[in-house]
């Protein structure tokens, strides 16, 4: 097969990315997660099949436009309230399947689609564009998701395309795949973020969907796999889930021993994907979750810092 | 834990759960502080309060009515003669004021507060229309205080004598009869307000933007220039040259003269002031002052003090005698270096005391500000910006990167005052040092706007290109914008036309009429679109509106030139040039061009997003994807989108320009060749030619005004996208990929391609920290890599612009980055805040 016309299902490529690896870099977010983490902020990121979005704040009305209430929708799947706001709304259940041809009726981008087919030469198309950031700041391709890695053959086709061209790799994984997945993938990395997100298997299932067993288990033999490859642990540190001293000693008692993981950094729970709850019909869990206060982040990165042997903060959230 | 921003996603909602940084600027307002960064002397601050609470800038007329006295007395002589004359006297009779705190002195008005002059040789027909605008404008942006005393004096003493003299009316009046339409509209009448299809900035300064090699008056002293003028006039003999040449000899001399005049006379003063003293230490300052005006500007400076006073001198005589709307100070950090080295070493001076010395000079230059008398061309240049230049770094004519201690020192002492002035501008090359370019940022996120870059890699082959030795390419330096300057070189001197992208744009789909100015037809009829099968179509019918008008611009600019050696003259300004020197002849008679010379006009564009965008827009809905019937777009169009809200949204979301898509950037391209491809083949005389520059000023505003609705889903009226950039808020792929589509989307291979502007708008989260300022250096090297011509950042909260709205009197002093220049927010027209506050503000993805 031709690597570089190897087909996968994209979310959104972002560029000016400062925090997935190093450098300034463009971050390729890859569709389908085997995770459901109550925090997640990429939900539009989870399924494995492009969805339904919909912002109604971009919505014109009824009178205005009105074009989505015709087929192909499904009847009944747009409608609009009485009363004189006459903007859409989505019947979630009936609107599911809707695709392209619905979404390419909103003038306004208000329905849109989550999620889209591209080839591996689309997407370093896309990339090497910022090619000349890359080569001033040392960044390069980031791959996110969901789980990029649930893409393996895609995601392998990509990175292995992206070093082709002289780009730095990075990839951002949860780790709950299959390591075959994983190792097809890794010797086409430079930087891997991965999550140490919970360290009781218990709450791991409860907050993240599946435990950690499998996770720990491909991280160990990734460290040991790929020696040469440069490996940062991450933890999301959402309040009163995992912001305790604990979770963060266990995960340095976890990665201490192995001399390729270099760094530990915590990444502050926030709510920016909230909204994206709304636009895709879902509902947010943490509604009432506030971000960890500085000093709070400060204390456990001391921690850290304690543990690598550095006297000045050194890791950024 | 990226997380990834959907399009779908309003930035606005995004951004709710973060906490707001404040620039250092946003800071000093929040908490009422005088000094932004750094320190300044207690004679800084209270010179720096005195003209902020002075409040609006007002008009000064001292200049107008001694010129107008003496020009009175010369009619008949030759015209350098009478300028030279009418500044002399000026230097004898002006008036001369020192201010308690002063250390640099000289000035054409008589109060501590901002001062503008007015030329009435330029536009003194136009003036009490000026008057009227600046009196309805009391109390608002943009006003400029006339009293009534002031008000008597323009019309009862001014504006009679120049009526039908001045230059405003002489173009107007010798424009051919298609060309005077286009650019003032079917009254003939009309002789002051522009249409705005394209605009002559000629009639609203003598000269293009310029930057005089004041390094003659430090290191020769206008004796040294004299005695230069003397051997040259004792030499003449042939009878050609005691008729072309003698006059201009004659007018160098009584130049010097009436310099050496003034500024003894501000030596006597300073003389009797420092008798009166009773304060030993300001006794002693005003002793100093009496022996370097004494001293400077007729003799080579000796110290570090002197030549910054020699300089303020150069700057006051190229200010007094002409505008030139921008007032280049050349490579500062350069010249001034031998005399800084020598003084630290000898301990005439300390960085502190230098460091006061030029606040002293940046307070002087923030109270000359530039005022225009005609409505349209004020809607052009909102506030009062004169453009200061300062270069800074860049590489030496051997070739070496040319930073030095200086450099630094001057960019810190542009940071520590709420002023605009100067503009400090670095020259970025490939080997410009780590520390600069680290400085450099921090201070552009003071938040000030400053400094500008430009591009060396850029300007350097321009030059080389058109004519320059190497070592002359290598010592550029920055004037205006981002426009540049050869000061021994380049000659060119009128006021450039300014090329209207949003009507073309409109002339294209409304068969060559436009709307706001009458339904009238002002370009070629090129057809009903409804009879277009293809976008080749619309691009023909494009190119013919865009070659009529830019047909109509050369014309203006060959009335200009051929009847501006009329009108005015510039010895003080040609003495500091090589060859006018070389010549004898003043530089405002160039229609015959120098030998020698680089004298290329400008054709200056605005608003070449909109034009983009509005192609891209019909190219996809109408024959690419067929969402819209040419009926349905036309009618919306027709209609300025009312009561067609789903087809504007289908055009403002349709692929837009500064997006990475290449078929759209690529329609930039296709404009950029098809103008160069025009000015190429209509070359000046004399191998010289027009340049192709992107530097709005403001004028994408009254522009914007008289463009009906363009198919990129921008209402009637709304201002145009500025510089080179896309429509304000457009751009949502972040500044990386904007960067890349904005490189794409011109053609460099020609060597009439030349400046262009690019603003970009961070908040100041977003380049926060260490880790921001790496990322801002980032930035800067990229953008240097990519070859665009210059860059500048606006770092502000959009919070803190409302907050200005509202209450503009605590922010009074809050600066912004305009086009090139920065001014004080609340200078600016309604109009103006609103398009500033739309450019897209860079995030970095969280």
């Amino acid at each position: 097969m031709n690597s570089q016309a190897s087909k996968g299902l994209v979310l959104n490529i972002q560029h000016f990315c400062t925090n997935d690896g190093p450098g300034i870099r463009t971050t390729v977010f890859l569709k389908f997660c085997g995770l459901r983490c109550k925090w997640c902020c990429n939900p539009e990121s989870i399924g494995q099949k492009p969805e339904l979005a919909y912002n109604i704040n971009k919505c014109i009305g009824k009178k205005a436009c009105g074009r989505c209430l015709q087929p192909p929708a499904p009847e009944g799947a747009m409608y609009v309230l009485d009363g004189s706001d006459d903007r859409i709304h989505i019947n979630w259940d009936l609107a599911h399947g809707c695709g392209e041809e619905t979404t390419s009726l909103c003038p306004t981008g208000a329905l849109y689609l989550f999620g889209k087919e591209m080839t591996v030469n689309d997407v370093l198309k896309e990339v090497e564009q910022d090619g000349t950031f890359y080569r001033e700041s040392g960044g390069g391709i980031t791959l996110s998701g969901g789980e990029c890695l649930l893409q393996p053959d895609f995601s392998a086709a990509i990175l292995a395309e992206a070093h082709q061209r002289g780009i730095n790799t990075a990839i951002e994984t949860a780790g709950n795949v299959p390591w075959e997945f994983m190792e097809k993938v890794l010797p086409h990395v430079d930087t891997v973020l991965h999550d140490h997100k919970l360290t009781d298997p218990v709450r791991h299932k409860k907050w993240a969907g599946a435990d950690n067993k499998r996770i720990l288990e491909n991280f160990k033999k990734a460290y040991e796999t790929f020696p040469d490859k440069t490996f940062v642990a991450r933890t999301p540190v959402i309040p009163g889930v995992n912001d305790d001293e604990e979770h963060i000693r266990s995960v340095l008692a976890f990665i201490r021993p192995h001399k390729n993981v270099v760094d530990y950094q915590l990444l502050p729970y926030h709510r920016y994907g909230e909204p994206k709850y709304r636009f895709l019909g879902k509902v947010y869990e943490l509604e009432d979750f506030t971000p960890p206060p500085p000093e709070k982040m400060d204390h456990l990165r001391a921690i850290i810092d304690e543990s690598f042997g550095r006297t000045a903060p050194g890791t950024t959230g | 834990m990226a997380s990834s921003i959907a399009k779908a996603l309003d930035a606005a909602e995004m951004k709710s759960t973060n906490t707001r940084a404040l620039s250092p600027q946003e800071l000093a307002i929040q908490s009422d502080k005088k000094i932004l960064y750094g320190s300044a002397t207690d004679r800084v601050v209270r010179m720096y309060d005195a003209i902020r609470t002075y409040g609006a800038p007002r008009v000064t007329l001292e200049r107008a009515v001694l010129f107008t006295e003496s020009f009175k007395e010369t009619e008949n002589q030759p015209l350098v003669v009478r300028w030279a004359k009418a500044l002399k006297n000026f230097g004898e009779k002006a008036p001369v004021t020192i201010f308690s705190d002063e250390l640099i002195v000289g000035r054409p008005n008589t109060w501590l507060g901002r001062w503008g002059l007015v030329y009435p040789e330029l536009d003194g027909s136009v003036m009490p229309a000026g008057v009227e605008m600046f009196r309805k404008n009391k109390g608002k942006p943009g006003e400029v205080v006339v009293t009534e005393e002031d008000a008597k004096i323009i019309n009862d003493l001014l504006t009679p004598y120049w009526t039908g003299k001045d230059y405003a009316t002489g173009f107007h009046d010798q424009l051919p009869e298609e060309t005077r339409f286009i650019l003032y509209g079917p009254d003939p009448k009309n002789t002051v307000l522009m249409t705005c299809v394209l605009a002559a900035t000629s009639t609203m300064r003598h000269s293009q933007n310029w930057t005089p090699d004041f390094t003659k008056i430090l290191n020769r002293g206008v004796k040294g220039i004299r005695a230069e003028a003397q051997a040259k006039l004792a030499a003449l003999s042939n009878p050609r040259d005691v008729v072309y040449k003698k006059p201009f000899l004659d007018a160098v001399i009584l130049t010097c003269d009436a310099m050496t005049a003034w500024s003894r006379r501000y030596a006597d003063l300073a003389r009797a002031l420092a008798k009166k003293e009773t304060n030993p230490t300001r006794k002693k300052e005003l002793e100093q002052i009496a022996e370097i005006c004494s001293w400077v500007p007729e003799n080579p400076a000796r110290t570090f003090y002197e030549a910054l006073q020699a300089e303020w001198w150069g700057q006051m005589f190229n200010r007094i005698e002409q505008t030139s709307s921008a007032m280049g100070q050349g490579r500062m950090d350069q010249y001034l270096l031998p005399f800084y080295q020598k003084d630290l070493a000898e301990g005439r001076i300390t960085k502190e005391s230098a460091t006061e010395l030029f606040h002293c000079l940046w307070l002087q230059m923030a109270q000359c500000v530039e005022i225009k008398i005609n409505p349209v061309y004020a809607a052009g240049t909102e506030g009062f910006s004169k453009y200061e230049d300062v270069v800074l770094g860049g590489q030496t004519p051997d070739g070496r990167d040319a930073t030095n201690e200086l450099t630094y020192l001057i960019l810190e002492s542009t940071r520590s005052l709420q002023i605009t002035t100067p503009e400090p501008c670095i020259r970025i090359h490939s080997n410009t040092p780590e520390r600069l370019l680290h400085h450099a940022a921090e201070v552009i996120k003071d938040g000030k706007g400053f400094p500008k870059l430009l591009n060396d890699e850029m300007v350097i082959p321009y030059y080389l290109a058109n004519g320059a030795t190497l070592q002359e390419a290598l010592d550029w330096c920055v004037s205006g914008c981002c426009e540049n300057r050869l000061p021994n070189r380049e000659t060119h001197c009128i006021g450039n036309g300014g090329f209207n992208y949003g009507v073309a744009t409109e002339m294209t789909f409304r068969n060559g009429k436009l709307k706001v100015l009458g339904d009238l037809q002002f370009g070629p009829q090129t057809g009903d679109p409804r009879t277009w099968i293809s976008y080749d179509d619309v691009w023909a019918a494009f190119c013919k509106q865009v070659e009529h008008l830019s047909r109509h611009m050369l014309i203006q600019q060959y009335v200009a030139m051929r009847i501006e050696p009329n009108y005015f003259a510039a010895p003080a300004t040609s003495m500091l040039h090589d060859l006018a020197m070389q010549e004898c002849r003043d530089l405002h008679t160039h229609n015959d061009t120098f030998p020698g010379a680089i004298d290329h006009s400008c054709f200056e564009s605005i608003g070449k997003g909109t034009a983009i965008e509005s192609l891209a827009a019909v190219k996809h809905l109408i024959f690419d994807t067929k969402r819209l019937t040419w009926d349905e777009l036309l009618t919306a169009i027709e209609d300025d989108w009312k009561g067609h809200e789903a087809i504007r949204q289908l055009c403002l979301n349709a692929p837009g320009y500064g997006n990475g898509i290449e078929w759209v950037d690529k329609i930039g391209w296709d404009i950029d060749r098809f103008i160069l491809e025009f000015l190429h083949k209509n070359p000046k005389p004399n191998d010289q030619i027009f340049v192709l520059r992107s530097i709005p000023v403001t004028f994408h505003n009254p522009f914007g005004m008289v463009t009906w609705a363009t198919p990129n889903g921008r209402p009637a009226k709304q201002y145009l996208s500025e510089g080179i950039t896309c429509t304000q808020g457009r751009d949502t792929k972040g500044p990386t990929v904007l960067l890349e589509s904005l490189a794409r989307a011109r053609v460099t291979g020609y060597r009439e391609k030349a400046g262009e502007l690019i603003n970009m708008k961070f908040s100041p989260a977003t380049v926060a920290g260490e880790e921001g300022t790496r990322r801002l250096m980032q930035i800067i090297q990229a953008w240097h890599d990519l070859k665009l011509w210059h860059i500048q950042f606006n770092i502000i909260n959009k919070e803190t612009l409302l907050a200005a709205q509202t209450d503009p009197d605590k922010y009074r002093n809050l600066i912004v980055r305009i086009a090139g220049y920065s001014a004080y927010f609340v200078d600016l027209t309604p109009a103006l805040q609103a398009e500033i506050i739309a450019r897209t503000e860079e995030q970095m993805a969280a």
